[in-house]
């Protein structure tokens, strides 16, 4: 059993229901609370997918930004 | 506890490290050639600040326990598959991203990019001032000093004769991206080209030429 937030092992923790490092609850009697292995599952694989286009995006408006406002000369 | 329930991404993460690793480092090399070309120092330095932002390596300064040896194998793992997404994801949106706001096309434009322009506009007045140059046999002061007898257009806004070392056509393309196009009207240096802060080089245009005179000229011996 892993933290699904910070990879952490938890089976010694079992007991506690609750990530030792970060503290995110889980319920060991419960698969979706905590990871069978300590690699992000698909929901997180996407949501860093997301969030990475997302930076990418605003930060290819920066450069675009700067390209512009270089040619017109300001 | 284990869970029988497979994950496409670990067995991946896990197995086939090597790969993943020949690809990271084939789509790195690829883009560190695409990037630097058109940019300049101040976009160089956002890529670097947005490369380091979201750079997938986690670093621990405190640990609890020092780590088992499955666990720095995990760890590089999630490193790795990091590192994929970013460098697979981010420098094509990037470039693409980028080239899109400013050009509205999602590569980035070239000098040849000119050349309709230029067979439109400039290659006419360009014929027009060497056929004045033939008959009178010095280049004319103004562009409009072609009109009516060597050019029936309208006069191209921002354009003349620069009467440097060399006499060159100059054009400035507002609308594109305050661009110059420059042509030097001595055969000897007869080659299109543009200058500009996003675009310049060469334009693989041939020389521009004209019919022979067929009334006597007036050029001094």
């Amino acid at each position: 059993m892993y933290c699904r937030k910070c990879f952490a092992r938890l089976d010694e923790n079992a007991e506690l229901g609750k990530c030792p490092t970060c503290g995110k609850r889980f319920d060991p009697d419960r698969p979706g609370t905590y990871l069978s292995r300590p690699f992000p599952d698909a929901g997180k694989a996407i949501r860093y997918l997301i969030i990475t286009s997302i930076i990418s995006l605003v930060f290819a408006f920066i450069v675009a930004t700067f390209q512009m406002a270089g040619a017109s000369g300001h | 506890m284990t869970d029988s329930r497979s994950n496409w991404l670990e067995d991946l993460f896990a197995r086939q490290s090597r790969y993943l690793f020949a690809w990271l480092v084939g789509v790195t090399a690829f883009w560190i050639w695409f990037l630097p070309i058109h940019a300049s120092f101040p976009q160089f330095i956002f890529i670097s600040i947005f490369f380091i932002l979201i750079a997938p390596v986690r670093i621990r300064f405190r640990r609890r326990r020092p780590p088992s040896e499955e666990e720095e194998q995990w760890r590089r793992r999630r490193i790795l598959f990091r590192l994929v997404v970013v460098l697979t994801l981010a420098p094509p949106i990037l470039y693409f991203g980028s080239n899109y706001i400013v050009f509205g096309r999602l590569t980035h434009p070239g000098p040849d990019d000119f050349i309709p322009q230029i067979e439109a506009v400039d290659i006419p007045i360009v014929q027009a001032i060497k056929e004045y140059y033939r008959d009178h046999g010095q280049y004319p002061e103004e562009i409009k000093d072609l009109i009516p007898a060597y050019y029936h257009g309208p006069e191209p806004f921002s354009c003349e004769i620069e009467q440097g070392p060399a006499y060159t056509y100059y054009i400035h393309y507002f609308e594109n991206w305050e661009t110059d196009i420059i042509y030097p009207l001595e055969p000897a240096h007869g080659a299109w080209s543009a200058q500009g802060m996003l675009v310049s080089g060469p334009i693989s245009l041939p020389p521009v030429t004209i019919a022979p005179a067929t009334n006597p000229t007036t050029r001094p011996n």
